[in-house]
């Protein structure tokens, strides 16, 4: 940018002569002068150009709410992610991730949230997808590989051990002989050890269940469903705080576990605190209604709170739920007819 | 790797038209008389306005600044619906890609040259009508602009076309979620 800086002529406007110059400017000019002066033309081939860039923008702009909106939703699963509700993160990545189903980051962020919500079957789906690609994203990658890592909690190390104990009655002596063996020579084994202790939870031995969870938790503190089990064989201890302390934990690692949710609802309703059971059964049930155990546990709090007609619509739903066992729905009916003690 | 400053901006000559364009404009709103524009041309300065001293200080202090405004609003603009599929979601079309090269392109020429800030200073600086407070808004401005012309040495002015084109556009939707 440059300026004029012209001397007054003594004849008037420097363009036109018109002795009636503009007075306050160094450049001797008439209004009318200085007006079309002040409008001088684009050229043609400027104004070509930014008809172009216009076309472009309009081409891009046409797809543009749909990549806003997307960008909003991803924007919100990645806050999610960084306040754990790894819920609200997965539900936003599936919109994502339908409209740009290869979008590398997002899968990988899809990873984490399912690896968080215990739900490995559709982060095994999306892991397969992203297998081998490349990413300058290292701290995003370190992040999913160490959430992938989790899978060592739900699968035995040594698969031919795992078939083999798969063909085992799991009620034989046999079995808990054959798994305590492998778990002795592989105190490593995460998940081995967890079934071990699951099972002797499972045959009421809840001192020792709490030992062999105790010991895999000190190896393993980020092992989620491992501190559920424990909160259930405190709780049936009646180790009330200890129970509760453990789905604290877990809701630090995951603010929305529905198993924690679902298992702390339980514990309060063991302790009388029959309200504050039925928010967090609420609570469990909106994050994942699709579940035997928030389905189960709300039913239950609905039962303690007198809500008999929900109680009711409830059991229905859970009947005929696929998936739903028969001990579970037993062992509700049962504490619903006062045929089981549960508290 | 040394380039050529000359080659930077006739790789990126849209954001030297659309440069002296907002000078241009300026001039225009403000009744400025202007006796010549270069658009672009492969020499130094790739492009210029030349105009008379306007009437009011204020105003060459605008017509000085003005592409910073016009430059940075304008690759923000034209980057933004395309800095989401290609930033974001790796997915964009070549329409995208090209207008991700307009906008970085227009704002990286945003900053005023050293030769915008030369005129401004003597006119603002050394004017007698220039008011003090506009002599004291002009010293730092025009500082801003000589360090931003001083940047451009460490590739300044492509950083911030990119943060005009990609990082604003993220952040705004960051913001927004």
């Amino acid at each position: 940018m440059d300026e004029l800086n012209e001397e007054a002529p003594r004849n008037g406007c420097h363009n036109c002569s018109n002795p009636e110059i503009e007075p306050g400017y160094q450049a001797p000019l008439c209004r009318d002068c200085r007006k079309k002066l002040s409008r001088y033309p684009v050229l043609t081939s400027v104004k070509l150009a930014a008809a172009g860039v216009l076309v472009l923008f309009l081409i891009s702009g046409y797809n543009f709410p749909k990549y806003f909106k997307a960008g909003i939703i991803y924007e919100k699963a990645i806050k999610a992610e960084a306040t754990h509700h790894y819920v609200t993160e997965k539900r936003l990545l599936e919109k994502v991730l339908q409209q740009f189903p290869d979008n590398f980051e997002a899968s990988e962020h899809y990873i984490i949230a399912a690896f968080n919500n215990v739900e490995l079957e559709e982060a095994d789906s999306v892991i397969r997808l992203v297998a081998g690609r490349k990413s300058d994203n290292v701290e995003l990658i370190d992040k999913t590989n160490n959430a992938i890592a989790d899978f060592r909690y739900y699968m035995i190390a040594d698969t031919a051990f795992a078939a083999s104990l798969s063909r085992i009655p799991i009620d034989s002596p046999l079995y808990e002989q054959t798994l305590e063996k492998y778990c002795n020579n592989h105190p490593e084994d995460a998940c081995a050890n967890y079934i071990l202790a699951k099972h002797t939870y499972n045959n009421d031995n809840f001192s020792r269940a709490d030992s062999l969870l105790n010991k895999l938790l000190k190896s393993n503190p980020d092992f989620q469903v491992a501190k559920i089990m424990l909160s259930h064989s405190y709780r049936k201890e009646k180790k009330f705080e200890k129970a509760l302390q453990l789905c604290e934990e877990v809701l630090q690692q995951n603010a929305e576990s529905y198993y924690a949710l679902a298992s702390y609802a339980k514990i309060l309703l063991a302790q009388q605190r029959n309200k504050e059971a039925l928010q967090r059964a609420q609570q469990a049930y909106e994050l994942n209604p699709h579940e035997v155990m928030t389905l189960g546990t709300l039913t239950l709090a609905n039962h303690f709170n007198d809500n008999i007609k929900e109680r009711d619509r409830l059991l229905k739903v859970l009947v005929s739920m696929p998936g739903s066992d028969s001990s579970s729905i037993a062992d509700i009916t049962g504490i619903i007819n006062g045929k089981i003690t549960y508290r | 790797m040394f380039v050529p400053g000359i080659l930077i901006t006739t790789l990126t000559f849209p954001g030297v038209v659309v440069h002296e364009f907002a000078h241009q404009l300026f001039c225009r709103l403000f009744g400025v008389a202007i006796f010549e524009v270069k658009y672009f041309q492969v020499d130094n300065p790739a492009g210029y306005v030349i105009h008379e001293i306007p009437r009011n200080p204020l105003h060459q202090l605008v017509i000085s600044i003005g592409p910073f405004i016009v430059n940075s609003l304008l690759g923000l603009i034209i980057a933004f619906p395309a800095a989401i599929p290609v930033i974001t979601f790796e997915s964009g079309t070549v329409f995208d890609y090209v207008l991700l090269y307009l906008g970085i392109s227009i704002a990286m020429h945003a900053f005023p040259s050293i030769g915008d800030a030369k005129s401004m200073w003597s006119i603002l600086w050394h004017g007698e009508s220039t008011p003090l407070w506009l002599k004291i808004i002009a010293v730092p401005v025009a500082g801003i602009i000589l360090l931003g012309a001083l940047g451009s040495f460490f590739w300044l002015d492509l950083a911030y076309g990119i943060f005009v084109a990609i990082g604003l556009p993220k952040i705004i939707i960051a913001l927004c979620a």
